[in-house]
């Protein structure tokens, strides 16, 4: 039952996005496209890939002029943004894992300085992969399990923040935390801190 | 051209799958899984001989790599194989298991598990060792008296093993006092030591519920700093390059949280492995028997051992008293319990 939803998670996600790659999209500049590192606990090594689609974006303009003359731009730009993510995780000398998420992104910029800061929040999927794995079986036999693992609802909660780059490949660098929430976990539940830091393409 | 790609990968693929495990040097990591749980075994060092010393880690919710830090763990190694289980619910433990069926018996069942597997993998001629720390005593205990399962082991190494908390409780709040005394007559650490023994002298040692039991285990694990401050217990070895490799593959912070709730939020487990008693079940365990016990373990005071030592049916048993460790003499005297151990293996293998 849980690799069904795996698999239409994943299913959904890639025919969303590849869809929606459509150059009309692009052109809007509404579709961008990042990769990043994944660190567990900064420490254990994965890679992200995001796509996200900008739902909306609200500009504020608010310039201050001081009393020596001095003009200060405080505007800022509020977003939200739908995003895509597919990733693994790996566990030296243990196992790996593979997951999937999605998230509404609150993304606020501050055009003057260039920097953004987000917050998101979506429901995910997280698979361990375990290496050489055996079960017991109710004849009190061994059996080797080919492609073990465990399923886990996983919805990711990250808040983070970045800058935009004057670079004609790399739009933004950024650096995100997300705690991860594995459901059902042993019996009950488990956050995994991770440490995201990338750079958004165009 | 492509005839000889197919006939140079052919090759390769026959090289690898042909490729003899190094059995002196295993690296191997096995999940098995049972019972809901997917349990990993990280089993390091020389199976040449195939002696595999299984390694009951305590707790419960410590993990089984914290014993792999240890200088005795790497000297074991070099000769022996050393199977590295996580027990459910704790280390880097997986799977998804309702907390009320947790039991000792269902653990006995895991460590049955862990042993065919090993069998599976590495061949019916396996001789099994088995190593119990501390709550790993506990659970070595309840699997030898259960059954048969004895026959499957060749001997049984307790450390400082918690086979009978009521008692545990009942000693480490006497040893504390006395020591706690002697301490203060030296002069060493006499505010923390009036600290203990103030709160120990207010306690019913006739009456002591869990609470008061976890409580006696908090202060037993302060009176060993304090002993080991005062160069009473001996300094384990440092920190070493090696050990930050292991720290590093140990998924700690996902497994202290884990084992938050399938432990602390599962009384009735907790509450099991606090008030059962083997002591008068262990004259069923008639394979040879080492019982390795710090002189200054509160933890699990060296009156069980002598218990232990005592109560079981064999005559091919040792007791060995470290005289300068507290719970861990596998850190505190490193290079005296590999002796012993090498010894005592060698002996019944």
């Amino acid at each position: 039952m849980r690799t069904i939803v795996l698999i239409q998670f994943l299913i959904i996600y890639i025919s969303v996005f590849s869809q929606s790659t459509d150059s009309s999209f692009v052109k809007q500049n509404k579709i961008h496209y990042s990769f990043s590192y994944f660190g567990y606990n900064l420490i254990k090594p994965g890679l992200n890939i995001n796509i996200s689609y900008k739902l909306t974006s609200k500009k504020s303009k608010n310039i201050i002029t001081k009393k020596s003359g001095r003009i200060k731009d405080k505007s800022t730009t509020q977003q939200f943004i739908l995003g895509g993510n597919i990733g693994f995780l790996w566990y030296p000398h243990s196992h790996s894992a593979v997951f999937n998420f999605y998230q509404i992104i609150y993304k606020k910029i501050k055009p003057a300085k260039n920097k953004f800061s987000t917050i998101g929040i979506g429901p995910g999927v997280y698979r361990s992969i375990y290496p050489e794995t055996y079960e017991i079986t109710d004849n009190n036999e061994v059996r080797k399990i080919y492609f073990a693992g465990e399923t886990y609802f996983a919805p990711v909660l990250s808040f983070g923040g970045g800058k935009n780059l004057q670079n004609k490949v790399l739009k933004s660098r950024f650096i995100n935390t997300n705690l991860m929430f594995l459901f059902n976990y042993n019996t009950g539940v488990v956050p995994l801190l991770i440490i995201e830091i990338g750079f958004k393409i165009k | 051209m492509y005839k000889s790609i197919v006939i140079l990968f052919s090759i390769i693929i026959m090289l690898i799958s042909c490729r003899k495990e190094d059995f002196s040097n295993l690296s191997d990591v096995v999940y098995i899984r049972n019972a809901g749980a997917d349990m990993p075994a990280y089993i390091y060092g020389n199976a040449s001989e195939k002696t595999f010393i299984i390694l009951l880690h305590g707790g419960p919710g410590n993990n089984a790599l914290d014993f792999r830090t240890s200088k005795s763990a790497k000297e074991l190694e070099k000769k022996y194989a050393i199977v590295y289980w996580q027990q459910r619910g704790q280390g880097s433990s997986e799977g998804n298991f309702d907390a009320d069926e947790m039991s000792i018996d269902l653990m006995t069942d895991d460590l049955n598990a862990v042993l065919k597997v090993i069998r599976y993998k590495y061949g019916n001629d396996c001789n099994f060792f088995l190593l119990g720390h501390s709550w790993g005593g506990e659970l070595g205990s309840a699997f030898l008296i259960k059954n048969n399962n004895q026959s499957q082991i060749k001997a049984w190494i307790e450390v400082d093993g918690a086979h009978d908390i009521p008692k545990v409780n009942i000693e480490a709040a006497k040893m504390l006092l006395n020591i706690g005394y002697e301490q203060i007559a030296q002069n060493n650490s006499t505010k923390e030591w009036r600290a203990i023994v103030n709160y120990i002298s207010q306690i019913d040692t006739n009456n002591i519920d869990i609470k008061t039991g976890r409580e006696i285990n908090r202060k037993a694990h302060e009176a060993e700093k304090y002993l080991l401050n005062d160069n009473i217990i001996q300094e384990p070895n440092g920190l070493t390059m090696q050990n930050v490799g292991i720290m590093y593959q140990q998924d700690w912070l996902t497994g202290i949280i884990s084992v938050t709730y399938t432990y602390i939020n599962n009384n009735n487990f907790y509450n099991e492995i606090e008030t059962t008693s083997f002591t008068n079940r262990l004259n069923k365990i008639t394979i040879p028997c080492l019982f390795l016990w710090g002189k200054y373990d509160f933890v699990v005071p060296q009156q069980l051992g002598i218990d232990a030592y005592n109560m079981v049916n064999t005559s091919n048993k040792k007791l060995v008293i470290f005289d300068k460790s507290g719970h861990f003499p596998m850190e505190n005297q490193a290079d005296k319990f590999v002796n012993e151990v090498v010894d005592f293996i060698d002996k019944n293998n």
